[in-house]
């Protein structure tokens, strides 16, 4: 439903992306995770047109961005950074006009707009001027602007950043039941991670307009190093030895009655461990897999992004401003 | 309906909510009709009254001795016919003016103040036409800035049809030139300072900016055309024909400028 190729987007001698690549199928919820300047939005603005990549190619809803725009623009429904609304006129009216920009005939933009309103909770609101709103019933407004028309591609740049929790729940759940309903497909942009997690089926982190790694959710925190405790009955001088001869661990040392080590492949590392501990004539009481988030896994990725640009920068713990939330 | 209709609605409906935008576009045209009303009241009464000596020691110091002496030596029907003309050669460009500067403020605030709202990259990502979006905002701004320009036109003449002034027709727009010049110019002059500030909304940011940018062009323009249509109408009746003519190859020339460089990368301004 998308797919993009190799983008690439110069401003002036900035490279913003420099050859981007992703599909996301039908019916997906797909996470574009990454620093603020990393790409996301030069990304998203390519695949609503809005933008022509320097190279590399796109297709949104089987449209090419750069042959068919306005077919594309006709499929996709977009969610920017800031809502973008038009504070003068009053609910229904913002909602109406852009009905009416998308095509939409009366009796179906008074109806879309109905739904919509009852379901993000601003129906109460619909003949008030939006000047008078808060910031979350501004961003409501703004989400049943980008599905008025029934998009079957939504772009969202931070949908829910300006929520309440309640409210940002309703949006997610109205996301993930659209996708189960309707099969739209979505790409999501956020800094939210716990709610990428939660509603994103693949993931994909870029920094500095280059995508480091794409998977799913679980597939990201799995392929990051974590700690990993064996307890023992009692610890002999062999036992470090024989841990480090298992291929897959790493920074191996003994501590209060525990082998401490380091794996990137703990399915495959610990059972090795274990039997080599137990040859070694070991006896092994617990093993404890230290749990990894993927505010972890982003982290891995982008400091190892980080320090493969500047080696000097990401040595310690801090990654630069602006990176997470 | 075409897209840039809905458009053209749309902002017309904000921007009459807008006090901000509102009042200018009342004030200004007020503004100019009640002064330009009362140099006509000055015109038709034998008290000239403060204005009148005012307007006319300036307009004899500008002249000149020499002219002034041969204005005097000319026929009773001669002077009224050249002063009729005087009249409306300085008359006529200050709704010009007036039109120029509505436009400026209305367009402004439709080509940028919409980019700094950000409310112009949801509106981008519309199928909507480039040239639909240029039409439709530019025909906003020259909507409401030709019936702000006929609003001080209305209240003009309806102080030199109460003034019964000898310089003026009755009914204002009866007179040929009046009606050329507020009923075809007035227009042309809104669409060239309309496709003006489309082209700057390519390089402004902020509405601040716009605005001043539009009038470091616009203004300029216009202050060269009104010596040189005072000029031209000395020269030959059909001035204002011909200054029309004129206006529209302009207008055509800016506009196919604005279709030039009025696309979605610009105008989003090629940030990330």
């Amino acid at each position: 439903m998308i797919e993009a190729v190799g983008l690439r987007k110069t401003f002036g001698s900035h490279e913003a992306l420099a050859g981007v690549s992703f599909s996301v199928e039908e019916g997906e919820i797909y996470g574009l995770l990454g620093p603020n300047g990393a790409g996301k939005t030069t990304t998203t603005r390519i695949l609503a047109c809005l933008l022509k990549p320097n190279s590399g190619s796109a297709r949104v809803a089987g449209y090419d961005v750069l042959e068919q725009p306005e077919l594309v623009r006709q499929s996709i429904g977009i969610l920017t950074e800031v809502p973008g609304l038009y504070e003068r006129l009053r609910a229904h009216e913002y909602l109406n006009f852009y009905a009416e920009m998308y095509g939409l005939d009366r009796p179906r933009r008074r109806a879309r707009a109905e739904l919509l309103m009852r379901l993000l909770g601003v129906w109460e609101v619909r003949n008030e001027r939006i000047l008078g709103f808060s910031k979350g019933m501004k961003q409501k407004l703004a989400i049943a602007r980008a599905l008025m028309h029934e998009p079957r591609v939504l772009l969202f740049d931070e949908p829910t950043a300006a929520l309440d929790p309640e409210a940002a729940k309703t949006v997610r759940d109205h996301l993930v039941d659209l996708i189960r309903d309707e099969r739209r497909t979505v790409l999501l942009c956020s800094h939210n991670l716990a709610e990428v997690e939660q509603i994103c089926s693949r993931i994909s982190i870029i920094y500095g307009g280059r995508a480091l790694t794409e998977a799913s959710p679980a597939a990201l925190k799995a392929a990051v190093a974590r700690s990993v405790e064996v307890r023992l009955a009692a610890v002999q001088p062999g036992f470090v030895d024989a841990v480090r001869g298992v291929a897959g661990a790493a920074s191996v040392e003994a501590h209060d009655g525990m082998i401490r080590f380091r794996t990137e492949d703990a399915w495959r590392v610990n059972p090795a461990v274990v039997r080599q501990l137990v040859g070694a004539g070991a006896e092994v009481i617990d093993v404890q897999l230290e749990p990894v988030t993927l505010e972890d896994a982003y982290l891995h990725y982008v400091r190892q992004a980080v320090h493969e640009r500047e080696p000097s920068v990401a040595s310690g713990s801090s990654v630069p401003n602006g990176m997470v939330r | 309906m075409n897209r840039a209709l809905i458009v053209t609605r749309r902002e017309v409906t904000e921007v009459m909510r807008d006090v901000n935008l509102v009042a200018p576009m009342l004030m200004l045209p007020t503004l100019m009709a009640v002064v330009s009303g009362l140099a006509v009241f000055s015109t038709a009464t034998t008290q000239t009254g403060t204005v009148g000596v005012i307007m006319t020691t300036i307009a004899t110091e500008q002249v000149g001795t020499r002219v002034a002496n041969q204005f005097l030596g000319l026929s009773a029907e001669a002077q009224e016919a050249a002063v009729q003309k005087v009249i409306k050669a300085l008359l006529i460009p200050m709704f010009w003016i007036v039109t120029v500067g509505l436009t400026a403020t209305v367009s402004a605030d439709s080509f940028v103040g919409e980019k700094e709202r950000g409310t112009l990259e949801p509106l981008l990502a519309t199928p909507i036409r480039v040239g639909e979006l240029l039409f439709g905002k530019m025909l906003t701004a020259v909507v409401l800035a030709v019936l702000g320009t006929w609003f001080g036109v209305a209240i003009f003449a309806t102080l030199v049809w109460q003034s019964n002034t000898p310089y003026l027709p009755k009914f204002l727009l009866a007179d040929p030139d009046w009606a050329i010049a507020i009923l075809v110019i007035v227009p042309l002059c809104a669409t060239m300072s309309g496709a003006i500030s489309a082209i700057i909304s390519t390089r402004a940011s902020t509405y601040r900016s716009a605005y001043q940018l539009n009038g470091l062009v616009v203004l300029p323009i216009v202050a060269m055309l009104i010596p040189q249509t005072m000029l031209l109408y000395f020269m030959t009746p059909r001035a204002l024909p011909i200054l029309a003519i004129g206006f529209i190859m302009l207008d055509v020339l800016l506009v196919q400028a604005a279709m030039h460089v009025f696309d979605r990368e610009r105008l989003i301004g090629g940030g990330r």
